[in-house]
């Protein structure tokens, strides 16, 4: 298929032939009449030189883009808590973990808590602050409908299993972090950016509930809860 | 996935397993990631339930799979949570996982499969789109000085309706042929051609106008 360039007198080819060009796509002849062709016509050439262009552009991106947060420490959790399933399951197939290279032998030394609390505290308070600041619980900016709302079934199911895969972990850490010597100090800021994490979770969960994009508020929940499990991680086994 | 070493744990903790070593990095001809990976290989000891030796792969790869995430998404914060995904799934299946293949390959799979599924269970839940949010996640790891027109193409790109997105990025950013491309998101060829053309004639408006 061609268009005709009235003024110069000149076919010009189906743009589709510029990019099965560019991408090496053309039998030989019809390589070699696209070539001629650019020879001639300055605006087929510019088109061409401008695909080749975004192309050159696009290979050049980076390959690695890291993460915003270290995702590491919720997909841990989430492994060793399938594990668990398993365990109680032979017949599931997960992989197993073992159970000992969890918290319980890597019982933190003092020393350096406080720093490594302070740093997962924040980060886990900037996140909690952002999706209660933002509301981005609820990102189609509804309003909240009645509290207490039920949820709906699909949702519903998938906030119990959202709720019980992160139970097991959170309270195994919980009972590591209160059998720690802590200052009064450190369990203070512990405690309190538990609290906020907490609300930001009572936030989510209550937007599952309400909003029709509930999806979206359970990626927010998860989030929550991973930033819970990297707090109660940081004091269990940071030394 | 049946695990023959359930019963055989080794979680990491011990003195073996706690010295992983960073495996040392080359690009092949294609500019793909492929991990030189010392001896025993950590895809062997992860198979074995090493944990360690799987964070490790984590830490060598997860730049490489957020990236393409973030790309055919367009949404910090869901490409984040599919990059989790990934990698639990990805230690689920490493049993499928053959040794004569390169580990980065199966996992750039493994991940384009996931992020796929993960756009089309988006679509049965909203006909929205969600712009790219903080670009500025991209350009963490581009400090030169080009970094403006590399955010203009991102966003262009994030821009993008998500089909036409979805096979921008694996060919031209990613490198693979439109066959491929065809058989990973289960379309014609002739389809992911003309979303192709599509996706160009409309970044070359964006970035030209």
């Amino acid at each position: 298929m061609t268009s005709r360039d009235h003024e110069a007198g000149r076919e010009h080819p189906h743009p589709a032939i510029l990019h099965e060009l560019l991408d090496g796509e053309l039998d030989p002849e019809a390589e070699a009449r696209a070539h001629g062709h650019l020879e001639e016509c300055a605006s087929c050439r510019e088109a061409f030189r401008e695909l080749a262009e975004l192309r050159n552009r696009a290979r050049a991106l980076p390959r690695e883009v890291e993460p915003a947060r270290d995702l590491w420490p919720g997909i841990e959790a989430r492994l060793r808590m399938k594990a668990e399933g398993a365990s109680s399951s032979p017949s599931s197939g997960q992989r197993s973990l073992d159970r000992r290279a969890g918290s319980a032998k890597r019982r933190p030394k003092p020393a350096g808590l406080a720093w490594a609390l302070a740093a997962a505290a924040g980060l886990a308070a900037i996140v909690a602050g952002t999706l209660l600041f933002t509301g981005a619980p609820n990102r189609t900016g509804n309003a909240p409908s009645v509290a207490g709302s039920e949820p709906t079934a699909h949702f519903a199911s998938e906030l119990r299993d959202l709720e019980e895969a992160y139970r097991p972990a959170i309270e195994e850490l919980r009972g590591l972090v209160d059998s720690r010597e802590l200052t009064p100090e450190t369990r203070a800021v512990l405690e309190e950016n538990l609290a906020v994490i907490e609300r930001a979770i009572e936030e989510s969960q209550q937007a599952v509930r309400t909003d029709p994009q509930g999806h979206l508020a359970l990626n927010n929940l998860r989030r929550m809860y991973d930033a819970k499990v990297e707090v109660l991680r940081t004091v269990a086994v940071r030394p | 996935m049946a695990n023959d070493h359930g019963a055989r744990m080794n979680g990491g903790d011990g003195p073996e397993s706690t010295k992983v070593t960073r495996p040392q990095v080359r690009s092949t001809e294609d500019g793909r990631m492929e991990a030189a990976e010392t001896s025993p290989p950590l895809v062997d000891r992860a198979r074995d339930g090493d944990l360690a030796a799987f964070e490790a792969l984590y830490r060598l790869h997860v730049g490489r799979i957020h990236a393409v995430a973030l790309r055919m998404i367009g949404d910090p914060l869901e490409a984040e949570d599919v990059t989790q995904d990934i990698w639990i799934r990805a230690w689920r299946q490493l049993d499928s996982f053959r040794s004569e293949s390169s580990f980065a390959t199966w996992l750039h799979r493994l991940a384009v499969n996931r992020i796929l599924d993960h756009l089309r269970s988006r679509r049965r839940h909203t006909s929205r789109v969600i712009p790219l949010s903080d670009s500025s996640t991209l350009l963490r790891s581009t400090p030169s000085d080009r970094a403006e027109d590399r955010l203009e193409l991102e966003e262009a790109i994030a821009g993008l309706p998500e089909r036409a997105r979805t096979v921008f990025v694996l060919h031209e950013v990613e490198g693979m042929k439109c066959r491929e491309v065809a058989e990973l998101t289960g379309v014609a060829v002739g389809t992911v051609k003309a979303q192709l053309h599509r996706a160009r004639r409309l970044l070359r408006e964006r970035l030209t106008s």
